[in-house]
């Protein structure tokens, strides 16, 4: 009996001795975080699940390799849509990532709510050059007076066009639309080569083309003090009427599409004319189509008006100051001339540092230029205000697919006027 | 010595208590009372807490409003809207399913090598995701891209815009669900018709009754319990329909396929992240599911009862 009781004893000390080495190595990882010779590893959320992501993989895993800070980026991608969802009960459930790159129409929000840190010194940390980075680029994180996001990736919409069908509808490969008026005239003509052919394609939530079309015809979304609705005006009828035209009554494009079908039409060749961002281009390529790309049509010839969207890196309040610093690092990293070269060329998008867009071959890579000239004049849309996501999705994207379904456009209009008000108000 | 042997006899009584049939029963279900606790009972009393405070996701600016969540419920002609669409989408889901269910798990139930072989097809839909039905059907019926509308455009007939036609996307998700499944519903039904004796179906071939007459007054008395089960599972399931939704049409179009529980999630989990408001609107769907749940159970009770 004694000996079992002895060996009962021995089976517990021994549990003992392997959960105080267990505790050991906790306390073992917590402190190679703090030590500054000890790595330190940060978790990074984001969503770039197409070929982009497969680019900053790999400058992740060049950044894991070379840099002399002991920092280990861990990176998870996944979808926005799963990001957008994850993250607020991440935030919530305080089991937030260390940093996350996101868009910054979706970064209000979580500043209004007071989970965004305060970026404003990373552009004093030694070696980030503050001048080399584009105004409007840097100002997209910034709310308040505060810097909420450092530019990951700054980009707008574009025209794109398939060189193919313009020849088989009797249009200049090489001359694509310059105004709204010309593009109805072009998607006119390519419509009428029958075989599934489109002309032009706008999707139900394409929110980022209606924004352009409203702001190319002088109508706005919000007043002056953004407290208030400014939709219901002779400008934003005429944008509702235009797509109407266009979509409902000519019958140029499909009525009720979303974007990622949309893009799927363009990616098969069946697409005259589209308006998107430029991760459209790697899929392009891929698939052999012969396509143009240019700065976004205006109201008139000459006009300069476009809107600037960007990505950028944000910070959780839950972060601890230690890997702010290791983040800031990882930050840094990415805004050298050489990661910004690779990003922009890889990926076709428009640098935002100077030292980038004043590189060679970022001047000779024609599709990079182009979008570089647009990033000159183009302008953040309501940069900062909380309301914009629940806006877009709950009023501007219905309003849409109303419009392209032949729902009176009046009405349409100030329905969308009424609904702005009520969420401005917080109903 | 004693004292071992006092605790060797705690232990054998401990075991004798738990080994009689009465406290046993409490064992096997202990770990689905656990669960039930945890994933059921305390989010619905959570759920039923937040519906009467604004708060949002990040439970920032929480403030007490009484009742003023569920009142803006009935101002809120979208929230209106989606438990309508529930409805619609259960009043063409539930029967369709049952009625598939029960003539397949009929013309199946005898065992033949074709019969096993088709009922196996008809479940395999089951195992899928409905997420992943929910794609496959998105590009099958796609009027750009898809192989149903080519089909229906090679025999000269127009192309119907399916998951896009307001009036047809909803129709088109039930059908999607029927499809996904009925085999559920059949492998329950077909338990049931196996177990009936076959010498009822003697009885009634001697009385003169044909095929038909059989089944609906041989069979159908005799599997209304399972037919109760089944219309009630699939009531409750209806009521939440949200994934065929949310891959298919995304609630569109124009909010027409939007359902109660993808319209609880779109205002708790996106932009305003209103998490009480959600609350609310969930209160309320469980309360409208908890009284056709008791209806339709107290029906088929009846029901039940008088064909016996």
């Amino acid at each position: 009996m004694r000996h079992g009781l002895m060996k009962k004893l021995g089976v517990v000390a021994a549990i003992a001795a392997a959960g105080v080495s267990l505790a050991a190595c906790g306390s073992s990882k917590s402190s190679s975080s703090s030590s500054s010779n000890k790595t330190t590893t940060i978790t990074f959320w984001n969503g770039f699940t197409s070929t982009d992501g497969d680019v900053l993989k790999q400058i992740v895993k060049d950044y894991n390799k070379t840099n002399k800070d002991h920092v280990k980026v861990k990176m998870d991608i996944m979808t926005w849509d799963n990001f957008n969802q994850k993250l607020p009960t991440g935030i919530t459930a305080k089991k937030a990532p260390d940093f996350v790159a996101m868009n910054y129409g979706d970064m209000a929000s979580y500043v209004a709510n007071g989970t965004m840190k305060d970026m404003g010194d990373f552009y004093k940390q030694n070696g980030v050059d503050k001048s080399n980075f584009e105004t409007t680029a840097r100002n997209l994180g910034v709310i308040n007076g505060k810097t909420y996001f450092v530019p990951m990736q700054v980009q707008g919409m574009y025209l794109y066009w398939n060189k193919k069908l313009f020849k088989k509808a009797g249009l200049n490969p090489n001359n694509p639309p310059k105004t709204w008026d010309e593009l109805a005239t072009d998607a006119k003509k390519i419509s009428k080569l029958g075989n599934n052919t489109q002309g032009f394609a706008m999707p139900k939530d394409g929110s980022a083309i209606m924004y352009n079309l409203l702001q190319d015809n002088g109508a706005k979304l919000l007043n002056g003090s953004e407290k208030k609705s400014a939709l219901n005006s002779a400008a934003t009828k005429k944008s509702f009427d235009y797509l109407q035209q266009l979509i409902y009554k000519d019958g140029v494009g499909p009525k009720n599409i979303s974007g990622a079908e949309a893009d799927n039409l363009m990616l098969a060749g069946s697409l005259g004319l589209y308006i998107n961002g430029p991760w459209l281009n790697s899929g392009l390529k891929k698939n052999n189509i012969d396509y143009g790309i240019s700065t976004l049509v205006q109201a008139k010839q000459g006009d300069k008006k476009a809107i600037l969207d960007g990505v950028g890196f944000g910070i959780p309040t839950s972060t601890s100051d230690s890997k702010t610093k290791a983040i800031y690092s990882f930050v840094k990293y990415w805004n050298t001339t050489k990661i910004g070269k690779k990003w922009s060329l890889e990926n076709k998008c428009a640098p935002y540092l100077k030292s980038v867009a004043a590189n060679k071959d970022i001047k000779k890579d024609k599709l990079v230029s182009t979008m570089y000239k647009q990033i000159g004049y183009a302008k953040p849309y309501y940069p900062g205000n909380k309301n914009m996501s629940n806006i877009t999705t709950n009023v501007i994207n219905p309003s849409i697919e109303k419009v392209l379904a032949g729902n009176n456009t009046t009405s349409v209009m100030k329905s969308a006027s009424k609904q702005v008000d009520s969420t401005l108000s917080g109903n | 010595m004693e004292e071992i042997d006092t605790s060797v006899s705690k232990k054998r009584s401990f075991f004798r208590f738990w080994n009689q049939p009465k406290h046993a029963a409490y064992l096997f279900m202990a770990p689905s009372i656990i669960i039930l606790l945890f994933f059921m009972v305390i989010p619905l009393i959570g759920t039923l807490g937040l519906s009467f405070f604004n708060i949002n996701i990040f439970f920032t600016g929480t403030k007490f409003v009484g009742l003023d969540n569920f009142v803006q419920f009935f101002h809120d002609q979208r929230a209106i809207n989606s438990m309508w669409h529930t409805v619609y989408f259960t009043l063409l889901e539930t029967p369709t399913q049952v009625i598939v269910g029960t003539v397949a798990a009929a013309a199946l139930s005898r065992t033949t090598l074709f019969n096993r072989f088709s009922r196996s097809v008809f479940y395999v839909p089951v195992i899928c995701s409905l997420t992943t039905s929910g794609i496959i059907f998105s590009m099958l019926l796609d009027p750009n891209i898809g192989w149903i509308p080519y089909v229906l455009h090679q025999f000269g007939m127009s192309t119907p815009q399916f998951f896009r036609d307001a009036t047809l996307a909803m129709p088109s998700i039930a059908v999607m669900t029927v499809w996904k499944n009925f085999g559920v519903t059949m492998t329950i039904m077909l338990t049931a018709i196996q177990a009936i004796s076959p010498s009822l179906y003697e009885s009634a071939e001697m009385d003169g009754a044909n095929k038909k007459q059989q089944f609906f007054h041989v069979t159908i008395p005799q599997i209304i319990p399972s037919l109760g089960f089944c219309v009630m599972t699939n009531l409750i399931g209806s009521m939440q329909v949200f994934d065929q939704i949310y891959v298919t049409t995304a609630g569109g179009p124009e909010f027409k396929t939007e359902s109660a529980v993808q319209y609880i999630y779109s205002r708790g989990f996106s932009a305003p992240y209103q998490l009480g408001y959600a609350s609310a609107v969930a209160t309320i769907l469980f309360v409208i599911i908890a009284i056709l749940s008791v209806s339709s159970n107290l029906y088929m009770s009846h029901k039940e009862k008088q064909m016996r």
